[in-house]
């Protein structure tokens, strides 16, 4: 099960919507704020 | 060029609007000229190398009736290819390596070989060369795989439609795919624990481990982070392709592990190196022992890998033989002791993982030798 509908089940619809977008919007600050950083020590993509 | 960066991002959001902004009939053929575009762009001599590679495939699948050693001359040519790419043997000049980037070579490659053999054991479905360079060039998988079968790329091709929620799908998968890699994997693992490790006494016996599951951990989010955004990158296209990942810290032995890491390459070995290698030897051991130093040179051609490989490939011999002897064994029975033995396989399975990752986390065998000395106490340093 997905983290909607982990949250259709147990809160009102509204609300589970409203937390789903709070969710993305975290991620995608996350993102933004760490995506400058160079990623170390993977070998697959040298390849 | 790296999947982390605003130009894949470009490339990313360009290819799908392109995509279903051309009419249905054209779609496959605007996805591959997209791919085609961005490999020119970064590296020309890759998109020479990818060229080839597929006229030299498709030949060889299509006029193999005429001439019986076609497909194996051509998986033959491929694997020289790679390998010598792969051992710089054409890029040992600065300059050359400069231009010979070969961008997803060690997995359109594979792709390639898959594709010779299966068209030379039974016929493919009727298909053309360009369906054929749009399942090569798919630019989702291109970069970091995963390792895709052309038939399950044609059956996409056929089911393939605009989907909202696929689309929807394809975004959530995506934005799960740059939070593993930029944040799970570069801040916390990379950076934040890295600090950890080194405040508590890195020469110490944990911080040896610490530094082994580091290095494990930062390895599977940027890894599996790298196939999220493919997988959500080919929803975006209408696509759906096989996972790659499926929480491999979890297994409870060993043979698991491979079935939940990097499945498609374990999937690739399974069908192209260890079966043949089985019906040649009819000797289990030895096809499981070809087929680990196969993968474990696929990652770099050295020392090192070979060890990783026979590493693995003892592991795997172990628990075939627990497996056997198992039976006769009088374990406990009961919900509890099987809990609690479940537990057990899964922290055996996951400390053999980590510390296969001391021989592939430091550059030379004698470095590694010297994280296990401090790992087990040995006096050589």
């Amino acid at each position: 099960m997905n983290l909607y509908g982990f949250l259709l089940k147990r809160l009102p619809a509204a609300v589970a919507q409203m937390l789903m977008v709070v969710w993305y919007l975290l991620l995608i600050f996350i993102v933004f704020r760490t995506f400058s950083m160079p990623p170390d020590e993977f070998r697959y993509i040298a390849l | 060029m790296t999947i982390v960066s605003l130009a894949m991002l470009f490339w990313m959001c360009g290819t799908v609007a392109v995509c279903w902004l051309t009419p249905e009939s054209l779609q496959l053929n605007s996805i591959a000229l997209m791919s085609a575009l961005f490999l020119g762009w970064y590296s020309p001599l890759s998109l020479c190398f990818l060229f080839l590679v597929a006229v030299v495939s498709f030949l060889a699948v299509h006029y193999h009736a005429k001439m019986r050693c076609l497909p194996a001359l051509s998986v033959s040519c491929i694997a020289i290819l790679l390998i010598a790419l792969k051992s710089h043997l054409f890029t040992a000049h600065d300059k050359v390596s400069e231009l010979v980037v070969p961008l997803g070579l060690s997995y359109y490659t594979l792709r390639a070989i898959h594709y010779c053999i299966d068209g030379w054991k039974q016929p493919l479905h009727r298909h053309t060369f360009s369906e054929y360079l749009t399942f090569l060039f798919f630019l989702p998988t291109l970069l970091a795989g995963p390792i895709t079968r052309f038939q399950e790329f044609q059956r996409g091709t056929l089911r393939r439609r605009w989907d909202p929620l696929l689309f929807s799908m394809g975004c959530e998968r995506v934005l799960y795919g740059y939070v593993k890699i930029v944040f799970l994997a570069t801040y916390l693992v990379s950076l934040k624990m890295a600090s950890v490790i080194s405040g508590l006494a890195p020469d110490s016996r944990f911080g040896a481990w610490l530094d082994c599951l580091r290095y494990g951990l930062n390895l599977y989010f940027q890894f599996s982070g790298y196939s999220d955004v493919a997988i959500g990158f080919a929803l975006l296209l209408g696509f759906r392709i096989s996972e790659n990942f499926n929480y491999p810290f979890l297994a409870r032995n060993i043979g698991e592990f491979w079935q939940r890491w990097h499945i498609s390459l374990t999937n690739w070995c399974r069908d192209y190196i260890y079966l043949p290698a089985l019906s040649v030897t009819r000797r289990p051991y030895v096809a499981i022992l070809v087929s680990m130093i196969v993968l474990g040179l696929w990652h770099e051609l050295s020392l090192r890998y070979i060890v990783w490989g026979v590493y693995h490939c003892a592991g795997i011999a172990l628990w075939r033989g627990f497996q056997r002897i198992k039976g006769r064994l009088s374990l406990p029975g009961g919900s509890l002791a099987q809990r609690i033995t479940t537990v057990a396989a899964v922290l055996v399975t996951l400390n053999f993982v980590i510390l296969s990752f001391a021989i592939t986390k430091e550059a030379s065998m004698q470095k590694s030798l010297s994280v296990y000395a401090t790992l087990f106490g040995w006096g050589i340093k």
